[in-house]
């Protein structure tokens, strides 16, 4: 078979793998967390996509450098496909659409605003909110105050907020 | 290396185009079905290039050819736009805990109580326009004051519940 159409099949069959391990660790061992099930999934995907790979390499009998070429391109590939995924797990998560969604879904007759309300409340949200940050370390509570204490969350709205103002020619809606 | 360096010189020329769009005319609705166009259109015309002009090369590098490299280039390419776009409604949309971080931020060294920002991230801040968003995309619909799910957000519900019990994890939000 081509190695093009085997590059593609392994990408899907790591992503599978990723998957399995997520969805395998997250039900049977609860106590690692969501996030550490993500992480461990992505990176046994990595190491299915390496012997893979290295499989194309060696039945093909390549060049080293069309060996890392492949390597390189399917692991971009691989980590935006991861990247989706771990998307997908986090709309669940924490999305708000879906949350209202979901409440909807289980009273069939429908809600009014302020029964929506009392079933999921902004205080709701940003109690969520600060249980997540405070359990990864992003932020720390003292004297009944907020600090900022890690710097990934940061980052990640800095860059979220900067790309707003540029390709939007917006600001966040804080401001 | 060819098909790699093909796939990101379509991707950043995708976006700049994007991006110049953007800036001149940002779109009055649907922007995903705009970036669909212009990372999709950006593929089908690089494909089409490199049909026409299979005998260039630059730096030592041939531009793919034959179906098999244009499937790998796309389904990469396809990964790292489909990517693009999840990003991409952080970016319309923010996230609330990003929000929070950047206002204690703001706050430094004096900190913030969650009464502060309880003033600011209120039910009509954080919910209502959701609800609004649910109502557009038509997952929704309210009937004399009461809102129902439409056939499409049944679809969306079940999705999550089934992965979320499948996870075994508790209802998010």
């Amino acid at each position: 078979m081509n190695p093009d159409y085997l590059n593609i099949i392994f990408l899907m069959v790591s992503l599978l793998v990723n998957i399995l391990l997520q969805v395998g660790t997250s039900r049977c061992l609860p106590k690692i967390g969501l996030l550490n099930s993500i992480f461990l999934g992505f990176f046994a995907g990595v190491i299915s996509l390496f012997a893979l790979e290295f499989y194309i390499f060696s039945a093909y009998s390549g060049l080293l450098k069309d060996f890392i070429a492949d390597i390189l391109i399917n692991l971009l590939t691989y980590a935006a496909l991861g990247y989706c995924y771990f998307h997908f797990i986090n709309l669940g998560e924490t999305a708000r659409r879906i949350r209202i969604v979901r409440e909807l879904f289980e009273a069939r007759e429908g809600l009014s605003l302020d029964e929506i309300l009392k079933r999921y409340s902004a205080e709701e949200i940003i109690n969520r909110r600060f249980v997540r940050l405070i359990e990864t370390n992003q932020v720390i509570l003292k004297d009944n105050k907020y600090f900022i204490y890690g710097s990934i969350v940061l980052w990640m709205a800095k860059i979220l907020a900067f790309f707003k103002r540029r390709l939007l020619n917006k600001k966040t809606e804080l401001n | 290396m060819n098909k790699l360096v093909y796939v990101i010189f379509l991707f950043i020329l995708a976006f700049i185009i994007h991006f110049i769009i953007w800036r001149v005319s940002l779109p009055k609705k649907n922007h995903t079905i705009g970036l669909l166009k212009i990372f999709f259109g950006v593929l089908i015309a690089g494909i089409f290039f490199s049909r026409i002009y299979s005998s260039v090369s630059f730096l030592g590098l041939s531009l793919p050819q034959g179906f098999s490299e244009y499937l790998l280039i796309s389904f990469s390419y396809g990964a790292l736009v489909l990517a693009y776009i999840v990003s991409y409604s952080a970016i319309e949309v923010d996230s609330p805990s990003l929000l929070i971080v950047l206002y204690i931020s703001k706050a430094a060294s004096s900190g913030l109580t969650k009464e502060k920002i309880e003033k600011i991230m209120t039910n009509d801040f954080l919910v209502r326009p959701r609800i609004d968003d649910l109502l557009r995309d038509k997952m929704l619909f309210l009937d004399k004051g009461i809102y129902r799910i439409t056939p499409k957000g049944v679809l969306l519900a079940n999705i999550f519940i089934f992965y979320r019990k499948l996870l075994n994890a508790p209802k998010g939000g």
